[in-house]
């Protein structure tokens, strides 16, 4: 026998003895394995035991440990992206009441729409084909300015509007969509007469439900040249939102302010948008006397792009309690028909729009699940070494590979389905439009829920005890 | 030679070892990287509270609606767990009553429909629940169903499905549904059923219409509701020709008239209308009152339906029992409940609760796969052996799926009827809320039981 062929058979010979020794003692080279693990653990003492992690983990949390981790390192004051994953109002213990026999449920051959009209006393009011809008995500702060023009895209292909939040005017964006509602923020960019007339909407900003009216600062090192260029800025020199508008510091001054803005509009709906505090009331009372066509209430679940985690947890109202309360305010005050609502924070689901409307919303914003939308399948183009954040940010390394008409196409889908479901919903109701629905086609399935929304509590007959 | 072949041999060992020692070092040093890394970067931090940010699926199904642009179709139902059965516990008994020896028999037959002319009368008080043909399950799992239903003398139920005449050879009692649609309305069908369900909705559609796209209308499936192939189909969201309460009652003596006096029963959702629903069915002249709770479970629909829609079945159930109990309808008209249901406790506290029998759907779907789950996992899922448009349903064996269902039922009747002995009670059908317990108030005042805490 040649060499070759001896080494060839021993070759063999030894791999298949290894491999049936591997199988013969599997079973017991795991046990010796998770035998040694299980003996350490239950042995160990507590300072040198790894399951004290389960009782950190568990006392503190998992993001809180981390976020310490994060504090350690760096000192400054911690900036997470999209705002508070505390899930504050309970849309779950809210269900809806479908018709069989006791109404008539609407068939297929009736058409049902979901048509919305904000500012419906302005003299040219807002209309869109369904009650979600795209809510405020500044350009340059949050998205980049491909992000921008796939969300304006996007919404514009189911006929909603988009909103260009706090970031500087893109006439690219006003290209890109029939419906622009523009913020009128705290910085100093963007409030030229030139570019507030091509709003179909103007939102005055007063706050976020995820910052409340804190001022907001953007260092030098996270303002990008193409940002930077479009704010008219110097090198190193910092974008800041004052906590205050310069020009609405009291009520008289406000009301100069939107009609100042009615009149150099032509009339578009003119908006006052903050986030939801315990003080609403007293701030509806200032804000609703300067005669504003909407109200935008952003929950203390709004999402944010940057923000710090004590403002995101700790402060606020949230959304379904704000918004409960709102609609309250508006109906004593006769204004429910002249001034349009707009509900934000937190909302991710067709049911969670559609409860929102049924308790009075006009309309809702979606932020946060856009911008998850927006990247979509686009997101294996970071991950799993980079966060999403990095493709749809304009801080993102890879916001270059964003692809524009995917993202709008996707943007597009997820409203189409939304909407589809709304439909079907309405038709299970027994109603043809959003108009004909109200809090009485749901019941809570808590008593304290049941009080908030005024809606009857699950547990007993229409009108029975519990309810409202 | 010798030489040759063991110092190779020799070699290749060790060089193995070597080689397994190296890569287990190599690993562990990067796991040490990677997890240190991992706790560091905002990467994972970031994705951390995206993901805590949205609530169970929503993530997911945002990407979902993100990719199609049509209204999602989630399979089995919702994910929340509305009220829990488990917070009801049974009261056994010791010497304040005797309990029963194992040579004492409980009886678990339950009659459906008892003022019919002719009532269903089954041996278990578990039904199948509807799930149909073409729409969702194949032939061969219809097949298993009826075989499963007939172990344990129960019925099983065409769901929207059409009539299978393969199925009524085989099933001792079978039930089926008049869908809001034009199939099963001839008299012939209907002459040859044993219980008729009006289908007016279920929790995971409500009352919406149902769209079956013409790509699942085969010629095998066309031909049993006679249609054309490739013809889309409406399940609309109410019946067709009945739109006054008296068209309601004249369907109802018509389809008595067309059955030969089987029950007729309706199927809904259940909602906070219920007692209104309920009122408007007995009126029209119902034998039965079948529904299901919230987290009712589905081949597909969409979520807005399954997450916010309708009545959890507790309250659900109560409140109906509650209504048939003012109403002095128990022992005349039945009430069959179902939704979620799994297990022989969550089946003996309905019937304590008020129900006269309960559905069972999801589960009995499960069980007809059971071991023959080996055959699609793990490259499909197993529901892949049901479905109608499953690539595995070749490999599907119905004779031991039905006999795996049948199993199932079995064993949960007997738990129930241990459980039954260890009350004192003879007959499943004595039970009642006096012999259960609750762990909180609030169920409680749901369900009239007695609270763990008073006497």
């Amino acid at each position: 026998m040649k060499p070759f062929w001896q080494f060839l058979i021993a070759l063999f010979a030894s791999f298949s003895v290894a491999g049936v020794l591997g199988i013969f003692l599997q079973r017991h080279i795991i046990n010796i394995f998770t035998d040694a693990f299980i003996r350490r653990l239950m042995k160990d003492p507590y300072p040198e035991n790894i399951g004290e992690m389960i009782n950190v983990f568990k006392k503190i949390g998992i993001q809180n440990v981390l976020e310490a981790d994060l504090r350690g390192n760096k000192g400054g004051v911690l900036e997470r992206p999209f705002g508070s994953p505390v899930h504050f109002s309970p849309w779950d213990q809210l269900l809806f009441n479908p018709v069989y026999l006791y109404r008539k449920p609407i068939v297929q051959s009736i058409p049902v729409d979901l048509n919305r009209v904000i500012g419906p006393n302005a003299r040219r009011p807002l209309s869109i084909e369904l009650p979600v809008m795209l809510g405020g995500m500044a350009f340059g702060m949050g998205p980049s300015f491909k992000a921008k023009i796939a969300l304006a895209k996007g919404a514009d292909k189911v006929n909603t509007a988009a909103n260009t939040g706090a970031g500087p005017f893109l006439p690219e964006e006003r290209k890109h969509t029939k419906r622009l509602i523009i913020q009128y923020n705290r910085g100093n960019w963007g409030k030229g007469e030139d570019v507030l007339r091509q709003a179909d909407a103007i939102e005055i900003q007063l706050g976020y439900g995820a910052l409340g009216s804190a001022p907001v600062t953007v260092e030098p090192e996270f303002i990008s040249e193409e940002f930077r260029e479009y704010l008219k800025l110097k090198p190193g020199e910092e974008v800041n939102l004052s906590a205050t508008l310069e020009n609405a510091q009291d009520r008289k001054s406000l009301k100069n302010l939107v009609e100042y803005l009615k009149k150099i509009t032509n009339g578009v709906p003119v908006g006052v948008k903050i986030g939801a505090t315990h003080h609403l009331e007293k701030e509806l009372e200032i804000i609703t006397s300067c005669e504003p066509d909407f109200l935008t209430i952003d929950g203390a679940e709004g999402g944010i792009n940057f923000g710090p985690p004590i403002l995101a947890d700790d402060i606020g109202l949230p959304a379904m309690a704000a918004l409960c309360r709102s609609v309250s305010f508006l109906k004593k005050h006769r204004l429910d028909k002249k001034i349009s609502l707009i509900i934000a924070g937190g909302l991710s689901t067709p049911g969670q729009f559609l409860k929102a409307v049924a308790l009075g919303a006009d309309a809702v914003y979606i932020g946060t699940v856009a911008m998850i939308v927006l990247a979509h399948l686009q997101l294996t183009k970071v991950i799993p070494w980079e966060p999403p954040t990095e493709l749809v940010f304009e801080s993102g390394k890879h916001k270059d590979k964003l692809d524009i008409e995917e993202g709008a196409k996707n943007i597009a889908n997820f409203l189409n389905s939304c909407k589809e479901e709304m439909i079907l919903a309405l038709r299970a109701m027994g109603k043809t439009s959003l108009a004909e629905l109200s809090r009485a086609d749901m019941c809570a399935l808590t008593e304290e829920v049941a009080k908030l929304t005024g809606t009857d509590w699950a547990l007993f007959p229409p009108g029975e005890k519990g309810g409202a | 030679m010798i030489l040759t072949i063991g110092l190779t041999f020799l070699g290749t060992i060790i060089s193995l070892v070597m080689v397994m020692l190296v890569g287990f070092l190599i690993i562990r040093a990067h796991l040490n990287k990677l997890s240190a890394k991992l706790l560091s970067s905002p990467t994972f931090l970031e994705l951390v509270s995206i993901y805590r940010r949205f609530r169970r699926n929503e993530l997911l199904e945002s990407m979902l609606r993100a990719q199609s642009g049509k209204a999602l179709e989630r399979p089995f139902g919702s994910t929340h767990h509305f009220f829990d059965l488990n917070r009801l516990i049974f009261n056994p008994v010791f010497f304040s009553k005797t309990p029963l020896e194992k040579d004492v028999e409980v009886k678990t037959e339950v009659i459906i429909g008892p003022c019919a002319q002719q009532p269903l009368k089954l041996n278990t008080p578990i039904i199948i629940g509807g799930m149909s043909y073409g729409n969702s399950l194949s032939l061969k799992s219809m097949l298993a169903l009826g075989k499963g239903a007939n172990a344990a003398g129960t019925v099983v139920n065409s769901g929207n499905g059409p009539f299978l005449d393969e199925l009524r050879e085989e099933a001792d009692h079978y039930a089926i549904q008049l869908p809001r649609s034009f199939w099963s309305r001839d008299s012939k069908t209907l002459g040859l059923v044993d219980m008729i369900e009006i289908g007016l909705g279920h929790s995971a559609w409500a009352s919406a219409p149902i769209h079956i796209g013409g790509y699942k209308v085969v010629p095998a499936f066309a031909r049993r509701i006679s249609t054309i192939p490739g013809l889309d189909l409406l399940i609309d969201s109410r019946l067709p020709g009945v739109d006054s309460y008296d068209d309601l009652k004249r369907l109802v003596s018509d389809l008595k008239e067309k059955t030969g006096g089987v029950p007729v029963a309706f199927k809904f959702g259940a909602s906070h209308y219920i007692e209104s629903e309920i009122e408007i069915m007995v009126e029209a002249g119902a034998d039965a009152i079948v529904f299901d709770g919230i987290t009712g479970g589905s081949h597909g629909s969409p979520p807005i339906f399954q997450d916010n829609f309708g009545l959890p079945l507790l309250p659900g159930l109560c409140r109906a029992a509650h209504y048939f109990k003012e109403h002095h309808l128990k022992g005349k008209v039945s009430l069959v409940v179902g939704g979620g249901l799994s297990t022989p406790g969550d089946f003996l506290k309905c019937l304590a609760l008020g129900a006269d029998a309960v559905m069972i759907g999801t589960m009995a779907a499960l069980t007809i796969v059971h071991t023959q789950v080996t055959k699609t996992v793990p490259w499909e899922p197993p529901t892949d052996l049901l479905y109608f448009d499953g690539k595995s349903v070749k490999k599907y064996d119905p004779a031991a799926g039905g006999k795996h269902l049948g199993n199932y039922l079995q064993s949960c009747l007997l738990e129930m009827q241990k459980v039954a002995r260890s009350l004192g009670k003879n007959r499943l059908d004595q039970i009642d809320t006096k012999d259960l317990v609750t762990l909180d108030r609030l169920y409680s005042k749901i369900t009239g039981v007695s609270y763990m805490g008073d006497e």
